[in-house]
């Protein structure tokens, strides 16, 4: 009994205890930091010494962890004692800098040769440099995946780039006395990868050139070049769905070309509705009123165009020019509206400079002339109908405007220099005279 | 005796008196003189044209149904009267809505005083304004120096 009864409780003394003292390096976390140095980085070079996550030696020769200021034993500075260390000089080499991508015209069917075979050569530098030090010049470049686009240039390049490329780093430096043996692969449209992150400037035409001309690409790039591809056939395809409408800078582009979705104008419109400052809505009006001329929707522009003068701003005068001439179009109905708007860009007619300024002027004051015209003889018909004394006042006030404004565009067209036959044919037949126009 | 001259000379100033009458009233009314306004092109009447006389400084409607004007006398601003005679020369500035300004001279007859004015049309062709029409530009916002903020 006393055997049995030792004997468990030495194996149980022997076998239990060990997991109480068997821990894990979990238990010790604390003694390795992540950042063990002064400047936050993860090693660095204190007085000659390394300082990394490892446990590091007090003046004792005791492990302690690498971030204790103060030894634990002799109460002595580590290495990390000081808060204003200098940064670790870096004595490694620094990679050396691309050579600068030569200007690729856009959409250029045909690239040069030279500017295509050096391309591929960089990649396996910019491989073996797996942080590439120069920024991208260039907002155009490729995937990230770039580096594999580089593997699988044109068919007929793969085999010569690499066996060039893998002879030496240097041949970057001289890569442009060896593009000659290499075909320049059918140049890819370049404008739509824009937005995709490139490594290097040189990977940019290269992984351009390669998305379009190999769609048997890395399985990675296969998709990105030929969706890539199809981007530049249909500009964005992903644009027109984005409802997102805060930025309305991304939209203008969109809305040059009418290609506005549905959702994205009622987003701008409610985007216009809810915004507190005159000049949001301005901003989103415009972008409404572009999209609704490029798509050739008059009637819509219109309505966009009343409200932005009616409700927005009227201190533009080529906005109410624009919507002045639009309205001359329609007829003596809306010659009323052909005069006021005209007024309202006269008034801001500073903003023009120039020979702008002159041809601008000159057509208001004519266009105001030819309305109010129109509505002189419409007044003039009607009271020949009916001769009432109401029809022979609107008649006179139209006449007499005509004459008014008529004998206005005839003094500026002399002024200006333009030609004031037809101004001064409207003056006298308003006027019924020729007193009128000439005189003072 | 007496009484057959006496009879004659009754008879004599019925007989004459009327006449003295008449040359009389002709004189104060003038003679009549009819502008008669018509397209160039079509030569339909113009309804809507006005005649004025640079003397009278009054524009005065022609006829809407035959575009006629018809006059004997102008009424100056100092109240004088001028009445037609044969031989005056006359002035006067036909014009419309849409016509050109057309000036007359006339020089008046004994009778049958009508003329015949074609007005041309005038138009003012607009077409040539799309040339310059401006492209509207986006909003950006500007600082008060004037330089655009992208």
């Amino acid at each position: 009994m006393r055997t049995t009864a030792a004997l468990t409780t030495f194996l149980a003394l022997t076998f239990g205890s060990t997991p109480a003292f068997a821990g894990g390096w979990a238990d010790f976390a604390s003694a390795f930091p992540l950042s063990p140095c002064q400047d936050g980085w993860l090693g660095c070079i204190v007085n000659g010494e390394a300082v990394g996550p490892n446990l590091a030696k007090d003046s004792t020769g005791a492990p302690t962890p690498s971030d204790l200021r103060v030894g634990w034993f002799d109460l002595e500075g580590t290495a990390s004692f000081s808060p204003f260390p200098e940064l670790s000089a870096y004595r490694g080499e620094l990679a050396r800098e691309p050579a600068p991508e030569p200007e690729v015209a856009d959409a250029d069917p045909e690239p040069e040769p030279a500017r295509a075979t050096p391309q591929p050569r960089a990649q396996p530098e910019r491989q073996a440099t797996p942080q590439p030090r120069t920024p991208d010049p260039e907002p155009r470049t490729t995937t990230r995946s770039a580096p594999d686009r580089s593997t699988p240039p044109p068919a007929e390049q793969p085999t010569e780039t690499r066996t060039a490329t893998r002879g030496s780093g240097d041949q970057r430096g001289t890569g442009r006395a060896e593009p000659e043996p290499e075909p320049p692969p059918p140049a890819p449209p370049e404008p739509e990868p824009e937005e995709r992150a490139s490594s290097t400037p040189e990977a940019q035409p290269t992984s351009l050139k390669s998305e379009s001309d190999d769609g048997t690409a890395s399985a990675g790039d296969a998709d990105e070049g030929k969706s890539e591809a199809v981007i530049k056939e249909t500009p964005k395809p992903s644009e027109p769905e984005d409802v997102d409408c805060s930025n309305v800078k991304r939209l203008e582009p969109m809305a040059m070309l009418g290609r506005l979705s549905d959702a994205q104008k009622e987003c701008i419109e409610q985007e216009l509705a809810s915004s507190p400052r005159q000049t949001d809505k301005d901003k989103f009006s415009r972008v409404l009123m572009s999209n609704a001329w490029a798509s050739n929707d008059r009637a819509g522009w219109e309505k966009l165009v009343k409200r932005h003068l009616n409700e927005i701003d009227r201190s533009d005068p080529d906005l109410c020019y624009k919507y002045a001439v639009h309205l001359s179009r329609k007829g003596a109905g809306s010659a009323n509206a052909v005069i006021r708007w005209a007024d309202v860009a006269l008034e801001n007619k500073t903003v023009w400079t120039g020979q702008t300024y002159t041809n601008r002027v000159y057509a208001l004051l004519r266009l105001r002339a030819a309305a109010a015209q129109s509505l002189w003889k419409a007044s003039e018909t009607k009271y020949a109908s009916d001769a009432s004394d109401a029809n022979r006042s609107n008649r006179d006030n139209a006449r007499n405007r005509t004459k008014v404004l008529a004998r206005e565009w005839y003094e500026y067209a002399k002024s200006a220099g333009k030609s004031a036959d037809q101004a001064r044919a409207l003056c006298m037949a308003a006027a019924g005279t020729e007193d009128y126009c000439e005189g003072s | 005796m007496h009484s057959s001259l006496i009879k004659g000379a009754c008879v004599a100033l019925v007989v004459a008196g009327p006449t003295l009458a008449f040359a009389k009233k002709g004189k104060q009314e003038g003679i009549e003189l009819v502008i008669a306004v018509v397209d160039a092109e079509s030569e339909e009447p113009v309804r809507t044209a006005k005649v004025r006389n640079p003397q009278e400084k009054e524009t005065q409607s022609v006829n809407t149904d035959t575009g006629e004007w018809r006059g004997r006398v102008l009424y100056l601003p100092d109240g004088t009267e001028v009445f037609f005679d044969r031989g005056m020369e006359l002035t006067f500035e036909v014009s419309a809505p849409n016509y050109k300004l057309q000036k007359v001279v006339y020089t008046m007859r004994k009778r049958r005083n009508r003329i015949v004015v074609p007005l041309e049309r005038m138009s003012l062709d607009l077409d040539d304004l799309d040339d310059d029409e401006p492209v509207i530009q986006f909003g950006r916002d500007r600082p008060i120096g004037g330089r655009p903020i992208d």
